[in-house]
């Protein structure tokens, strides 16, 4: 690809209720092996996301967690968390799977603006 | 400017599948260009040729063909969020040894890199039913 953006992924669902926390994993991936900036955040529900010792499959849905230590292997290195939405679910950065930059809303507002692609899902 | 739309509402379940629709309408009737449309997640409902609803409601799968085969719109949809929600053209048709196929004429199944791509060449990335 001749030309590149900086793509920001906005992770906004809980897992497990919709296909779109594994969908747009997907798409990290992909953006990441097409070799563009790409950054990701996550907010609202879609913290819940992020939490260790995910296991689905009593709701016979794999557990999309275990994608996300391949962020760091494609070499996916910013990944944000809005601290307000940890806040308001009492989680803390201990309770998340991979480790996080946590984030300000006001940040996290800086983030959308300086990147040139927003996908949100 | 140069326009792409990615489209993640199922018809009759999202109201962003309309949405979708109707701002590609409005985009083109000002000359904007459509770069590509892509489907995902139950976005990829829209490429199905089998959706039958009742005469007096708007066939929106039906809609998009129309507007994509009058405009020669590169519209996409992935194919493994298609495959997943079945939505497949012949040639999935016969790799997986299904009864049939049902996507659209005017519609091609590729990868997820088209959404990349759609970014990086278009003005804008719109997303609908996020």
């Amino acid at each position: 690809m001749s030309e590149t953006k900086s793509f920001l992924i906005v992770n906004r669902k809980a897992p497990y209720a919709s296909a779109f926390a594994k969908e747009a994993l997907d798409v990290a991936l992909i953006a990441a092996a097409f070799g563009q900036q790409l950054s990701i955040l996550f907010m609202d529900d879609g913290v819940y996301q992020l939490l260790k010792q995910q296991d689905p499959s009593g709701i016979n849905q794999k557990n999309s967690s275990q994608t996300l230590p391949m962020l760091d292997m494609y070499d996916i290195k910013d990944i944000y968390v809005e601290a307000a939405s940890l806040q308001a679910r009492n989680l803390h950065t201990e309770d998340l799977l991979i480790p996080v930059q946590v984030i300000d809303s006001q940040a996290a507002a800086g983030l959308m603006d300086r990147h040139n692609i927003l996908l949100n899902f | 400017m140069k326009y792409s739309l990615a489209s993640y509402g199922a018809p009759y379940a999202s109201q962003a599948a309309d949405t979708a629709f109707s701002f590609a309408e409005a985009a083109i009737a000002r000359d904007h260009e459509i770069y590509r449309l892509f489907f995902y997640l139950d976005g990829v409902h829209n490429a199905s040729s089998l959706a039958t609803p009742p005469q007096d409601e708007s066939n929106l799968p039906a809609r998009w063909r129309e507007l994509v085969e009058a405009h020669n719109i590169d519209a996409v949809v992935c194919i493994a969020a298609g495959l997943r929600r079945g939505v497949l053209d012949e040639v999935e048709q016969q790799r997986y040894e299904k009864t049939g196929s049902n996507l659209n004429d005017g519609f091609t199944l590729s990868g997820l890199g088209q959404l990349i791509d759609a970014g990086t060449h278009s003005d804008r990335l719109i997303t609908f039913g996020a």
